[in-house]
């Protein structure tokens, strides 16, 4: 009889190695680092250390597949069973915390961690076409590997500790941003006034801040892979950073299993959040949801998905905190504020924040309805599926307000440069270029919403993933040609693509609601 | 019958390599109650969903809903009817109000008007005083209510409901069978699946029993468990045994199926005839005529699930 400790483990893995799919993303991330080569080849042709840039570019997409799958595939590892209400019959089994935890999780990061070892023949391609060195690859691939086990381990603990995937998504985004991202800031702006000679020494809290920020230094992937690809490198394999990730990625393990009695002890039922929206008996009613606009759908979404009113103020006013800050350093530094350089800063971040919103909106507007079994209902609707989608996007529009306002705030501070500028000069090409892009983000969202009506979760990652390999491909093509002619091929197959998809969501709505 | 709002003629469906439906045909006529009974697998829910042109028939066959074609007059056939699914599918973030709001102005109606419909609808389904309550925090029993005042918020002559029974207490499935008989006495039509034969059986006055995507009966409840539409039912008389020459003249008419003669310890003739045959008054006048001195005499009717035990096969569906 084998061990319960590692009964879920086993299990898992045999399932992996049973499934097609296994093999199929082997081959695909194979076929993925070919096309790496092949778009290397095109791009740079032979000459100037190829391997090096063939390698970097394999290397700096692994490390993006990571922080998706950590974001998805990792945050989902104990969540999934919290959203199918199965984590208490895995429970009432004789699996505790610990198998549980290893069979849910470790099976994912072993099959990770095979996933690179799939590769890593491959990629020695790199030190025959000169460049790098095997010390390098391997290194690079210990990095990696690490890393792996870091984010897997802390996506765990999200998922231990949040309800819901999004939120374990969200727990493990916020944590990767905050160590690598917040402690160097925080000491940045810590040192400012030693900066400026307004300290003459720093403070025992700032140097203690200065260590930290070091041993982050020390622990970021990012850091550890430009001195990898750097000429010269001539360190061993496991780095620091791979001892620190590791010790990280323990550590958040054992945190999981600590407090996975806490957090996973009582099956709680998986419910849809009504988020800060009021009722109408409260006091505070004109913040609530009211009565339902005669465009029904747009007037559920609007409230129950996005947030409604309550949230439209929150986002106007968080919104507007990069842009004081900015506001804030440039007075300290300069009491005649740039407006002009506000204004840039303000449309850059709203245009992002825009984007992502976007990307978030095509990825919960349809799956919200799969996941809650709601299609059969909206489809005995008086109107067509088309029509419902359509009211649905419609809803989510007005929760673009704050990020638009801002963007159309920015136009408006900087708008006294255009008469300086050059009167834009329409050549075909930047128009076919503008007309690229446009039709590209058009079809990420379709491609986006796509996969949130056939995969559970984690349709966002994926299709940033198919997307980039997309890019790719075109990419080599457009390397290859080099010519005006290829780009209109593109967008027309852009438009052509997303025509496709705008039908088949449709048709695919129709079929889930049948499904139910 | 009366006229049927319900026709369907030679239905079949098939997903990939199975046959759920092969030639199905029945009517359900106007306020009627009818039921739709059979095992797992039956094809119950596909009729269903082709009769809510949720599904569209793959295979062949014409549905008409109130004299429209499913297919071709799919919204207007919408219009008319409310669907029930046989999952709680509910917008649980919601209250009670706004959730048949919504719904009733998805439906196309205007303010006043939905405010009437869903005081009515909430009265009838005794779900008035919990109007602004959250649908998370209700008990099933009441979520299935506020699922079936959803479905009538639009007020839809025909209701069509896949299993609304199942999971309640039976003080719940009680108190909604109450529901759906005030629903047929306001003039609704209404079509209900289930696996409770006893609750279909009190509250049906029709019943379609499916098999294997075939219908094995359809017809009058009545009709069903007297065997008056071709199944056997009888007559079960029990006579004294002081008079054995009552049991000689009750053993010439037509249909006697079996005489069970006095034992020790129960001194009683039981004498069974096939109704079919023989009626009941020459029964009763032969044995007053003979002087027979009788202890009972019962209609032995069908109960729905020994039917429904006759009529469909035994097995895993698969």
């Amino acid at each position: 009889m084998s061990s319960p400790l590692l009964a879920l483990f086993g299990r898992s893995l045999r399932e992996d190695t049973r499934l097609k799919m296994t093999y199929f993303a082997r081959v695909g991330l194979v076929f993925v680092i070919l096309l790496f080569l092949a778009s290397t080849s095109s791009a740079f042709g032979w000459g100037n250390a190829p391997g090096l840039r063939f390698f970097g570019t394999v290397v700096f997409i692994n490390f993006s597949f990571i922080l998706l799958a950590g974001f998805s595939h990792f945050a989902s590892a104990i969540t999934e069973e919290k959203e199918e209400m199965t984590l208490g019959l895995l429970r009432m089994t004789n699996l505790n915390a610990l198998s549980i935890l290893l069979g849910k999780s470790t099976s994912r990061v072993v099959n990770a961690l095979l996933l690179l070892a799939a590769q890593f023949p491959f990629t020695l391609l790199a030190i025959s076409l000169g460049g790098v060195a095997t010390r390098q690859v391997l290194a690079a691939y210990c990095t990696l590997g690490a890393f792996i086990i870091f984010v897997a381990n802390l996506a765990l603990l999200g998922s231990v500790v949040c309800r819901r995937s999004t939120g374990a998504a969200v727990f493990t985004g916020v944590t990767l941003f905050a160590f690598f991202a917040g402690v160097p800031f925080i000491r940045w702006v810590a040192m400012l006034p030693t900066y400026f000679g307004i300290v003459k020494t720093p403070g025992e809290w700032v140097v203690a801040l200065n260590l930290c920020a070091d041993a982050v230094g020390v622990a970021s992937p990012i850091n550890r892979l430009s001195q990898i690809l750097s000429t010269g490198f001539a360190e061993g394999p496991l780095g620091a950073q791979v001892w620190s990730n590791l010790a990280l990625g323990t550590a958040c393990f054992l945190f999981a299993w600590a407090l996975f009695e806490i957090f996973c002890s009582e099956q709680q039922e998986a419910s849809q959040p009504r988020s800060l929206l009021v009722r109408r008996t409260s006091r505070l009613r004109a913040f609530g949801a009211g009565r339902a606009w005669p465009a029904a759908l747009a007037w559920k979404d609007f409230h129950f998905l996005t947030g409604g009113k309550v949230w439209l103020v929150i986002k106007l006013s968080a919104y507007a905190l990069p842009t004081a800050l900015f506001y804030a350093a440039q007075m300290r530094w300069n009491p005649r504020p740039r407006w002009n350089e506000l204004g840039y800063f303000t449309l850059s971040i709203a245009g992002m924040i825009l984007a992502i919103e976007l990307a978030f909106i095509a990825a919960s507007v349809l799956r919200h309805e799969r996941r809650w079994k709601t299609l059969s209902s909206l489809a005995m609707l008086p109107m067509s599926m088309r029509r419902i989608a359509y009211q649905k996007i419609l809803g989510c529009l007005p929760s673009l307000v704050p990020a638009a306002t801002y963007i159309v705030v920015g136009l408006i501070v900087v708008s006294d440069e255009f008469p300086r500028m050059p009167p834009p000069r329409w050549e075909p090409g930047a128009v076919i270029a503008l007309a690229y892009a446009f039709t590209q983000g058009v079809l990420f969202l379709h491609v986006t919403a796509t996969f949130s009506l056939y995969l559970r979760r984690g349709g966002l990652p994926a299709a940033i993933a198919a997307h980039f390999v997309g890019n790719m491909l075109v990419g080599i093509v457009m390397a290859a040609a080099r010519e005006e002619s290829v780009l209109v091929v593109m967008t027309v197959l852009c438009i052509v693509l997303t025509g496709v998809l705008h039908v088949h969501i449709g048709r695919r709505l129709e079929t889930l609601a049948e499904e139910e | 019958m009366s006229e049927p709002i319900i026709d369907i003629r030679n239905l079949s469906h098939r997903y990939k390599s199975h046959q759920a439906l092969g030639g199905v045909s029945f009517t359900v006529g106007r306020q009627s109650i009818h039921g739709f009974v059979g095992p797992n697998g039956a094809g119950k829910t596909t009729t269903l969903k082709v009769l809510a042109t949720l599904l569209r028939p793959q295979t062949g066959g014409s549905v008409s809903v109130f004299g429209r074609d499913i297919v071709r007059e799919r919204q207007e056939v919408r219009r008319k009817i409310g669907f029930m699914p046989d999952h709680f599918s509910m917008y649980r973030q919601m209250t009670v109000f706004e959730y048949l709001d919504f719904f009733g102005a998805a439906y196309g109606l205007g303010q006043a008007e939905r405010e009437r419909i869903i005081k009515d609808v909430l009265a009838l389904t005794d779900m008035a005083g919990r109007k602004d309550d959250l649908i998370n925090g209700l008990s099933r029993g009441m979520q299935q209510r506020v699922s079936l005042a959803r479905v009538l918020v639009h007020d839809p002559d025909l209701l069509l409901l896949d299993e609304p029974a199942s999971g309640l207490d039976p003080r719940a499935r009680i108190e909604l069978m109450e529901i759906l008989e005030e629903l047929r006495r306001l003039g609704k039509t209404i079509f209900i699946s289930s696996h409770i034969l006893s609750e279909l059986a009190t509250l049906c006055d029709h019943v379609t029993i499916l098999d294997r995507g075939v219908v094995k009966y359809t017809g009058t409840m009545r009709g069903l468990m007297t065997g008056g539409e071709g199944t056997l039912s009888s007559y079960h008389l029990t006579l004294a045994a002081e008079h054995p020459a009552t049991a000689d003249a009750l053993a010439k008419l037509p249909g006697v199926q079996r005489i069970l003669p006095p034992l020790p310890n129960d001194p009683k003739y039981a004498i069974t005839f096939d109704r079919a045959q023989v009626s009941l008054n020459t029964i009763l006048q032969t044995a007053l005529a003979a002087g027979a001195q009788i202890v009972s005499c019962a209609e032995d009717v069908k109960q729905l699930n020994q039917a429904f035990m006759d009529l469909t096969e035994p097995g895993v569906r698969s």
